[in-house]
């Protein structure tokens, strides 16, 4: 038990209750598309698979193929050169360049990005722009990528959206740590929930048991997500001018190898026998692999490598390009390993779970849905508070709109993938219009509906059913593989994440509220079953 | 949270100086942030957050004169 | 089997674990209303907390960090399961 003061406990009160009243839905959102992000490939695989599943990330034979399409492309995009595997499992290269900016602007990448299937490596489709333009031609992974443009950005443009989710990362901080401090009887109250009563404290302990179970993991996903918007946009940008005086150069130079440079042409070495060197030398699994200046006598090459069996912190290994002979192993972040560089590094798979593959996902899902459970059941705590108080009716019909019309709205999303996708060609905003579309036609039912109750039961039964009907859209409308097929063709989490949504979309169908009897609620209650809100109340 | 950047030691990936402090930066606000809620005496709160800031700025200024008179040297 | 398999299999001895002191928890059993079986002692629960963590010990003191986060959040994730499930059973 924490001993704080009343008025401690007060001001505190009000910096949780006011951190979750002015952004609780918009955190709500960023939680729960980040929770779904969290199987952001297997989604992308399940929406849109290849036509067979390649055996690794990146697959034997994959150095050969990226020598003829390197031979097919303008030699000015050999300055750099990428393969890596898309969020629907197939690969994609990306041969490019830095185009030098015009004054006061960002310089900008151009090149080619090609498509591949993972197993055949066979071509899919190629197209030549902008970074930028390149990566939205594809319409593959649109569903992941409004996933996570809702995730990172709320959607919004530019560093706006990285403002946004900074700030709500923050709250969910400040909110995480003075709903610690206020409840008084964490681990006394741990086990304890009642859940057959119709006043506040059923509603509070829904919130109070969910919020203490994943309280130390609420935390780490609020610092390491403010640590991933705000440092992008502000932090990193202000320290590097600091620390290097504004000099990009040697900024540049401390983070990258140093070769020296040599532009005289050179064949590359064969890049699946460096492939296999990087596996047996790490323990590792290739996950993707760069090429700097191909072509040239100082051609590098780097392949990044899964985490090794049991580590958090993935690496690389660098080789000379020209003989193919190994050069170094590189930590996550800078040429040497150091505290910083860990420390940074910590920070990607404590945030994404992606750590340890399968297992590490389901853990990390499993603790987003209940940092939105809490997201929302907070809120539901906050209107049942003030029922009696006039305009709270419209916050409860809002917290039914957004925490069952995002569910259903995102659910809407994905039919709508299913219904417009042609092939791997591109959505354009179209996904955006069936999200607004779906938060418009949700809202209406929750401002329409005879109570917030209502269109609580309503909103949750529309997601049930459009999620019922993925698997069938997915099957018929995008031709995608039927279940017999996906699982001969390796693809077997098309298989898994449809049974997931027929699981879920029954468990939306089938929910009941716990009804309360009249004799639970006129149980006496004593002092210590008060709410916060009650005890500052009684003290003032 | 610019003055650590100058007083952490880069070490020898010379990094540490941008990543320590970028890293810690949600906790020190989130430090700050409670501190300026809950201390009773706003005057106070007012002094100690602008306290910190001018000693950020003042050493952030102190680095940028010494890497000045250490380029006046070297030209 | 891969070690973060096993973090998931160690989380179930933590779980039945987890189960047991959820079921006896004295405030549980108080506030609702539950008087077909006896609390645990004070002593009781102390042991069991300790039990309740000694499968972490092998993966933190070998190194393997990513198990062991494994089977923090699993645990963690089962301890809301039970405590939903007991209200549950509890209120029906």
């Amino acid at each position: 038990m924490i001993n704080v003061s009343t008025r401690m406990t007060k001001s505190l009160l009000a910096i949780h209750g006011c951190s979750a009243v002015f952004l609780g839905l918009l955190l709500y959102t960023v939680i729960l598309t980040g929770t779904l992000a969290v199987f952001e490939h297997e989604l992308g695989v399940w929406a849109n698979p290849p036509s067979q599943a390649g055996e690794a990330p990146l697959p034997s034979g994959i150095g050969a193929r990226m020598k003829t399409l390197a031979a097919s492309v303008d030699p000015a995009y050999l300055d750099e050169v990428g393969v890596f595997p898309s969020s629907d499992g197939r690969l994609m290269a990306f041969f490019h360049t830095h185009v030098e900016a015009e004054q006061g602007r960002e310089a900008v990448e151009e090149g080619t990005l090609i498509l591949l299937e993972p197993a055949s490596l066979e071509e899919l489709d190629r197209v030549t722009g902008s970074a930028d333009e390149v990566f939205r031609h594809f319409g593959n992974n649109a569903l992941s990528n409004f996933l996570l443009d809702l995730h990172i950005r709320l959607l919004l443009p530019g560093q706006w959206g990285l403002w946004a989710t900074g700030l709500l990362g923050f709250a969910m901080l400040v909110a995480s740590v003075s709903g610690f401090v206020i409840h008084r009887h964490l681990i006394k109250d741990i086990f304890t929930l009642r859940r057959r009563r119709a006043d506040v404290l059923a509603a509070r302990d829904a919130h109070v048991i969910a919020g203490s179970w994943s309280l130390p993991f609420a935390f780490v996903l609020a610092f390491t997500g403010a640590f991933f918007s705000f440092g992008g946009a502000i932090g990193l940008p202000m320290l590097a001018a600091i620390a290097f005086g504004g000099d990009v150069e040697t900024a540049l130079e401390v983070l990258q190898p140093e070769v020296g440079e040599d532009s005289s042409p050179a064949p590359l070495a064969d890049l699946d026998l460096i492939l296999v060197s990087a596996a047996e030398r790490t323990g590792g699994e290739p996950q993707n692999m760069f090429v700097n200046h191909w072509g040239r006598a100082d051609a590098l090459v780097t392949v990044r490598m899964s985490a090794e069996e049991g580590g958090l912190l993935p690496g690389a290994v660098l080789y000379k390009g020209a003989t193919g002979e190994f050069f170094k192993t590189q930590p996550n972040l800078g040429n040497e390993p150091s505290f910083g560089g860990d420390l940074a590094g910590l920070m990607s798979p404590l945030h994404f779970g992606n750590f340890a593959g399968t297992p590490s996902k389901i853990v990390w899902f499993a603790l987003g849905f209940a940092s939105a459970y809490v997201a929302l059941t907070g809120m539901v705590l906050w209107t049942r508070r003030r029922e009696s108080e006039p305009g709270w009716d419209k916050l409860a019909r809002a917290t039914a709109w957004l925490g069952y019309g995002l569910p259903a709205s995102l659910a809407a999303v994905a039919a709508g993938y299913f219904l417009l996708i042609d092939g791997v060609s591109g959505l354009g905003y179209s996904l955006l219009y069936v999200f607004l579309g779906g938060l418009l036609a949700t809202a209406l039912l929750s401002f329409g509906a005879r109570s917030a109750e209502a269109a609580n039961r309503l909103l949750l039964r529309l997601t049930g059913g459009i999620m019922l009907l993925l698997p069938l859209l997915r099957w018929l409308a995008a031709e995608g593989p039927g279940w017999g097929m996906a699982l001969s063709s390796g693809l077997s989490w098309v298989f898994v994440m449809d049974l997931c949504f027929i699981l879920g979309a029954l468990a939306c169908l089938r929910y009941k509220r716990p009804h309360s009897s009249p004799e639970e609620i006129n149980i006496e209650r004593t002092d210590e079953d008060k709410t916060v809100a009650e005890r500052v109340a009684d003290a003032a | 949270m610019g003055g650590l950047a100058v007083v952490i030691a880069p070490g020898p990936a010379m990094i540490n100086n941008v990543a320590v402090p970028l890293v810690l930066f949600p906790g020190a606000w989130g430090v700050l942030f409670f501190y300026a809620c809950l201390d009773q005496k706003l005057l106070r709160a007012y002094g100690v957050v602008a306290g910190l800031t001018l000693l950020n700025g003042g050493l952030i200024a102190w680095h940028f004169a010494q890497t000045a008179d250490v380029l006046q040297a070297a030209a | 089997m891969s070690i973060d398999v096993v973090a998931l299999l160690l989380a179930i001895p933590s779980a039945l674990i987890l189960w047991l002191l959820a079921d006896r928890d004295p405030k549980r059993l108080r506030v609702q209303r539950i008087r077909d079986r006896g609390a645990l002692s004070a002593n009781q629960r102390k042991l069991l907390t300790v039990a309740l963590f000694l499968p972490a010990l092998p993966l933190m003191a070998l190194g393997y960090w990513s198990a062991f986060l494994i089977w923090f959040g699993a645990v963690f994730m089962v301890g809301w399961c039970v405590v939903l499930s007991l209200s549950t059973l509890a209120s029906r």
